[in-house]
């Protein structure tokens, strides 16, 4: 059962559009296991339809002759839509430290694409990938055991649980949960079985104790 | 490619300028209508019927296109390819999921953020279409012997199968007992494949789920 869920504002803001593609990613990763989300994002999405379509017509002036485009359109060869036979959608498979996760489909090709693992102290590894100017995203994985230290962000960081749990102070996180945190959170995440998540930072995090403090950006270890 | 020769190209425009009278009796019967023209597309590839789509919306993509890609040449190009997403992917409009309004509203937003993102030199490892799926996975999934597994069991779960919703049986039955292409069915029915698709869907899992129940 899903416990932390996308908010109203986000899933409006995702049904027009207007998230950037990290958390656009997240939150389409989310709907995969949320069908409460996905209900209400189908119920938000037929009103941004329904305000788009009252827009008065006679609002908008196109001067082009339509003619052409139309005739191009109705001259480019079709494409075959397979004649799909009905499966639960197929996850790709990622492993990763001994474990194995599903990985939900939008994150599919990311995956397959191959990432660069990197080892974080605590048992943690951080594979980053690069999806929009204003946000970094990043696999984080938690061994059995594991330990991100205390960190506190820049910005809002975003987390989506893909498999396994973790836990912090406010409490536990499994397969499917959309966490958010704020800016002045500092917080310490433990998983006890290993944890598979995808986030989304607005700016890099910033580690306040210990040997994590090597992994800050070189700016701030200067500034420390 | 069958549909594309059995029509001539040749499509009535009607004026550019509509008059406030037409405007009006478009809205008043405006959803039903839209659904059935979407539908025409999706099932017999009805080039007039999408020639009127075309028309209802080429001018409020081009309003979106303004708004979100700030940019005359860009907005046009949205149109173009919005438009062009409509006539090639209708097949997967599924009208039990939303109606034909929202089906057309999600191809832009999804063309548009692509095009937003190509503009800004965004990676595009990850597409719209990805985040924001049109309908039903487009790639074949291979099922191989699953489906001769669920044939089997389908054959020993007539009673089961009466559990059904009406609408799912109906669509079980000829593709599982009658051996029909959802193409068939789709055409048969009248109804888009992808709803085709999600009903089949749907019916499996609860069939399979029934059959859990049982061991």
């Amino acid at each position: 059962m899903i416990q932390h869920h996308c908010t109203s504002q986000e899933l409006l803001a995702f049904g027009s559009g207007k998230t950037t593609a990290g958390d656009s990613v997240a939150i389409s990763a989310h709907l995969e296991f949320c069908v409460l989300c996905a209900n209400k994002l189908r119920q938000l999405e037929a009103q941004v339809a329904q305000d788009w379509d009252q827009l008065s017509p006679e609002a908008v002036v196109v001067r082009e002759d339509p003619a052409p485009i139309l005739d191009s359109i109705l001259s480019t060869p079709l494409p075959d839509l397979p004649d799909a036979p009905v499966a639960v959608s197929n996850r790709s498979k990622m492993e990763v430290g001994e474990q194995q996760f599903d990985v939900p489909a939008v994150l599919g090709r990311l995956v397959e694409s191959g990432l660069k693992w990197r080892k974080l102290p605590g048992g943690v590894r951080l594979a980053k990938v690069k999806l929009d100017n204003q946000n970094i995203c990043s696999f984080l994985y938690m061994q059995p055991g594991g330990k991100v230290g205390m960190h506190t962000h820049e910005g809002k960081e975003t987390t989506l649980v893909i498999g396994g749990s973790f836990f912090d102070a406010e409490g536990e996180y499994r397969e499917g949960d959309f966490i958010q945190r704020g800016e002045d959170d500092n917080h310490t995440s433990l998983s006890k079985e290993g944890c598979l998540c995808f986030t989304v930072q607005d700016n890099p995090v910033v580690f306040t104790k210990g040997l994590s403090r090597l992994f800050n950006p070189i700016s701030r270890r200067l500034m420390s | 490619m069958v549909y594309l020769s059995r029509t001539p190209p040749m499509v009535t425009i009607p004026p550019t300028t509509a008059a406030p009278m037409m405007a009006v009796a478009r809205k008043a019967k405006s959803g039903d209508c839209l659904d059935q023209l979407l539908t025409a597309v999706a099932i017999h590839r009805d080039r007039e019927a999408f020639a009127q789509l075309f028309h209802m919306y080429s001018g409020k993509v081009h309003r979106l296109g303004m708004k979100t890609l700030r940019n005359e040449q860009q907005a046009k190009e949205l149109v173009q390819d919005t438009m062009l997403t409509i006539w090639q992917k209708a097949p997967l409009f599924d009208s039990d999921k939303g109606t034909a309004n929202t089906w057309i509203f999600s191809v832009a937003r999804n063309r548009s953020f692509d095009m937003l993102r190509k503009g800004k030199a965004e990676p595009q490892c990850v597409s719209a279409d990805d985040i924001w799926p049109l309908g039903e996975p487009p790639e074949t999934e291979n099922l191989g012997s699953e489906t001769l597994e669920d044939f089997l069991e389908l054959r020993n779960l007539q009673g089961r199968l009466e559990e059904l919703p009406e609408a799912q049986q109906e669509i079980v039955r000829m593709v599982y007992l009658e051996d029909k292409t959802h193409h068939e069915v789709s055409e048969e029915l009248m109804i888009p494949l992808g709803t085709v698709k999600s009903r089949l869907r749907l019916a499996i899992n609860k069939l399979r789920n029934s059959i859990g129940g049982l061991q």
